[in-house]
């Protein structure tokens, strides 16, 4: 099968098992923040708020175990508490709180994004690690999340299924193994082909690019084992069959791409990067091709070493390409050893 | 055309290659940037090789430039070629000269990734040259890779340290190889034995990269991904270290082999502390040290030995030379803890069949045994009884082993305990090993007392009646002509020693297929000179009067 070592050794190198001790750490002071200076912060603005109604778990990639190592560390934390969103109808102000209630401590960096609190670790000035806070409240039974910057005209309580979202990942993703490395490594080929991209909304989201697998995912194996090569050209292939392409009149590409989420509040994940930007979503799409077709090459052409190169296209110096095969003489010569 | 002008030629076709100036058997040239010398062999000279020299930089670390080995003029030796791993004799010249060219553009092109992978496989080498101990460090770790706390041990000779054992908890060294009057505990240095569970960045200490307290920390509590497991961090922050010093014994696996490296960290001061916090705040020296692992799992596993020996133990009744080949071979296969029983002494007629030496003439043979196994491995322990098992000592004993194995000659020897061992009905898997005279024939039996078949079936005829050995195949005629009299009824029989070797490579792979489950049934094994014949359980009589059915022998 081919490349199937290089690729096994990307895995490994790319992959993220668990969260590191300092994560662990700044995650468990996190929590044990939000427990215990939240509810004081609550009550301060005539809010009241027990402890123990407090929820945190999970979301994102630490949930699915689909992380993959980036130069940030990043890692999604759901903070639900019961609240009566008639009553508060501006979340910009509950996250506020939050905010206050984590800004005692000054290793950290405490802001306020559109949908959610970030929590930011800085070392020589350089961010090393941050931690999103999605603040969500719970209210007749359903949640919402908590929308809008800090001094945004914009805000809402948006409708939201983050328990279903993660059940719905959870369900497709565990006990499928090869699913999961395809999805670490589609992320992957994301990370390189935007690590240099600093505006917002250039990047198609990771729930996006996870969606996206999970849809066009199917299982290839072989006699020698499961064969994540043709695994991942199928999916990215499929993907790139989704986005409806047209040109105008000056032979201009425009791309376009739908996923919406099976959960409240069943948007399109796509939408924001294509209000930004017409040209982001022709970009995804130009880049997804590039990668499919050096998957393709990868797949046709006959020597590891050659396929190596083209699949060096799509996930960057990570990837090993395997030697040239060597001359008759020094094939014959690898069977040597010493008897020592 | 003359050698010079081949590899000049070859040279010239890499447009990354431009050639400087030429001197006898040597090329001078440079690429990506750095000069390098090209040593060439002569055409007559078919196992030689095309070798490199890059210009010494003491700033410039790559893997296989082995700046270790200054060579003359500041140029240092490029390894190309693993050992072994060529044959020379078989390239043409001009294949010699582009395969170590290849091999030379595709080392000088590696990734960053690509780079720490070789440094990796070649950490221990960068490593031991950057060592400052003096003193050797052998380590013995227990096989289950869990943090633990370790014990040293040290040595001293004429006033001067020459060695510290470094053991894991439970591991037990003979007396043979380790005298405990030779070795002190040593109180003053606390010893950790820590798991790499994630070797990524994990990079052994080069010109650029001075190991430091960092390097420990990366380990211990990296910020970018664990590389120890959760609960080796736990252990770290529940350890009390109240030492300055303490010596980390660190293991990961590369290529699927591990790799032990030893840090002694001096702290800032004694003050009582967990491990973690000693290491993330105290460290005021980290000193690189050499160190050898020497624990009998790991030496196992490093030539390839069945893992499902390790841990077991065996009984072995009999120490003369079978018993001498078979013992050494078992314990050198994995089977460290064994009993040895024999009453009878080395002499010289023995010694060039027996496994000891003439060092032990005049000795216990059980004795010699014992001394020549342990001197193997600390770890192995021979427990050498020196005389006859009887009745009570082999009941005693078979609830000790994993295995029981008879290499004594004497058949009344094997009917008397194989009917003892029959009736116990807790006996371990027993072998029968014997030889025949003349040096052809040998036998193994294997037998499961839970199963049909015992050895007396072997002196039973079909009628339920006592007979000679049936497995035997050496005429009496030939037996009397190899039979050598030592007066007063004793005799030897001779038989050489070629069939030792090919008695004891069948009974070391019986007992392997044993651990591995792989005999259903009792089986006899016949070895000659042409073959190793599995006979199965032919050699089962329904009427033994030992293992039979006694019905059966009365009708």
């Amino acid at each position: 099968m081919k490349l199937k070592k290089p690729l096994a050794d990307l895995y490994n190198e790319i992959r993220i098992q668990e969260e590191s001790e300092p994560l662990r750490e700044k995650r468990e002071f996190l929590q044990n923040d939000i427990t215990k200076y939240l509810p004081e912060e609550m009550q301060s603005h005539d809010i009241d708020l027990n402890a123990s109604d407090i929820r945190i778990f999970d979301q994102g990639s630490y949930k699915y175990h689909t992380t993959i190592k980036t130069s940030v560390i990043d890692r999604d934390v759901a903070v639900v508490i019961p609240l009566d969103i008639s009553e508060h109808t501006d979340p910009r102000k509950i996250k506020k709180y939050l905010k206050n209630a984590l800004s005692h401590v000054s290793t950290r960096t405490v802001n306020i994004k559109e949908p959610c609190v970030n929590v930011a670790y800085y070392e020589d000035g350089e961010e090393w690690m941050h931690i999103d806070l999605p603040l969500y409240a719970e209210y007749q039974g359903n949640l919402y999340l908590a929308r809008g910057r800090e001094f945004s005209d914009t805000y809402s309580w948006e409708p939201a299924d983050p328990d279903g979202l993660n059940d719905d990942l959870c369900s497709q993703i565990n006990g499928n193994d090869q699913l999961r490395r395809v999805i670490r490594f589609i992320k992957k080929w994301k990370y390189e082909k935007y690590k240099n991209s600093t505006l917002s909304h250039e990047i198609p989201p990771s729930i996006g690019i996870t969606y996206l697998v999970c849809d066009h995912f199917l299982k290839v194996s072989t006699d020698e084992g499961d064969d994540d090569l043709t695994a991942i050209y199928q999916v990215m292939s499929n993907i790139k069959n989704c986005f409806t392409v047209s040109y105008d009149i000056y032979g201009n590409i425009k791309a376009d791409i739908t996923r919406c989420l099976t959960v409240k509040p069943y948007s399109d994940i796509f939408k924001k990067m294509k209000d930004s930007s017409d040209t982001y979503c022709v970009t995804f799409y130009n880049r997804l091709s590039d990668a499919v077709k050096n998957l393709r090459d990868a797949i046709n052409v006959e020597s590891e070493h050659d396929a190596g190169v083209y699949v060096k296209n799509v996930f960057g110096d990570d990837f090993i390409v395997p030697p040239k095969n060597v001359s008759s003489a020094s094939t014959f010569s690898k069977k040597e050893h010493g008897f020592g | 055309m003359g050698e010079r002008e081949i590899v000049l030629n070859i040279l010239s076709k890499y447009k990354e290659i431009s050639v400087i100036s030429t001197e006898s058997k040597k090329i001078l040239f440079t690429l990506f940037n750095r000069m390098y010398y090209c040593i060439y062999p002569l055409k007559e000279e078919q196992t030689g090789r095309v070798c490199f020299l890059v210009k010494s930089d003491e700033q410039y670390d790559y893997p296989h430039i082995l700046s270790f080995e200054d060579h003359s003029d500041g140029y240092s030796y490029i390894c190309l070629y693993e050992n072994d791993n060529m044959i020379h004799f078989l390239q043409t010249y001009e294949e010699k000269v582009v395969d170590a060219v290849e091999r030379l553009i595709a080392l000088l092109s590696l990734s960053s990734i690509e780079k720490e992978l070789e440094f990796q496989k070649e950490f221990l080498y960068y490593w031991n040259n950057e060592a400052t101990n003096k003193h050797s460090i052998y380590l013995f770790i227990k096989q289950n890779r869990v943090f633990q706390k370790m014990n040293i041990y040290n040595k001293y000779i004429s006033g001067n340290l020459v060695a510290w054992n470094v053991i894991s908890d439970g591991i037990r060294l003979n007396q043979t190889t380790v005298n405990k009057k030779e070795w002190n505990f040593c109180p003053a240095v606390d010893a950790f034995y820590i798991s790499i569970t994630d070797n990524r960045r994990i990079l052994p200490p080069t010109h650029n990269n001075i190991w430091s307290k960092d390097d420990i920390l990366k380990i211990i509590y990296g910020k970018d991904f664990s590389r120890i497991s959760h609960d080796t961090y736990i252990k770290l922050k529940q350890t009390f270290v109240k030492h300055m010093y303490a010596l980390l014994v660190f293991e990961m696996i590369i290529e699927e082999t591990s790799v032990n490296f030893s840090v002694f960290v001096i702290f800032r001061n004694k003050e009582k502390d967990t491990l973690l916090n000693k290491l993330t705040n105290d460290i005021s020296k980290v000193e690189i040290y050499s160190s050898q692992r020497l624990d009998y799992y790991y030496l196992c596993r490093q030539i390839g030995n069945d893992t499902s020996l390790l841990n077991k133990t065996a009984l072995l009744i009999g120490a003369g030379s079978l018993g001498s080949y078979v013992g050494k071979e078992l314990v050198k296969a994995g089977i460290k803890n064994l009993s040895v029983y024999d009453s009878d002494k080395l002499s010289y007629e023995n010694v060039l069949r027996h496994d000891t030496c003439c060092l032990f003439v005049g000795q216990a043979k059980v004795d010699a045994l014992k001394a020549e196994l342990e001197y193997i491995h600390p770890e192995i322990l021979v427990k050498a009884i020196n005389e006859n098992i009887d009745e009570d000592s082999l009941l005693k004993e078979i609830d000790n082993v994993d295995i029981v194995i008879f290499t004594v000659g004497n058949s009344d020897v094997q009917l008397k305990l194989n009917r003892i061992l029959k009736q116990t009905h807790h006996s371990p898997i027993v072998i029968y090993a014997w030889l025949e005279a003349g040096g052809s024939d040998s036998h193994i039996l294997v037998i499961d007392y839970k199963k049909p078949g015992c050895f007396e079936c072997l002196f039973t005829n079909a009628m339920g009646e006592l007979v000679n050995n049936k497995a035997d195949n050496v005429s009496d005629e030939r037996l009397q002509t190899n039979i050598i009299r030592n007066g007063c009824g004793a005799t030897r029989v001779a038989y050489g020693n070629t069939i030792l070797l090919r008695t004891t490579a069948v009974l070391l792979e019986t007992v392997k297929k044993i651990f591995d489950g792989e005999f259903e049934t009792n089986t006899l094994i016949d070895i000659n000179l042409q073959e190793v014949c599995d006979k199965g359980t032919d050699f089962v009589e329904r009427k033994c009067q030992c293992c039979g059915n006694r019905n059966d022998r009365h009708l």
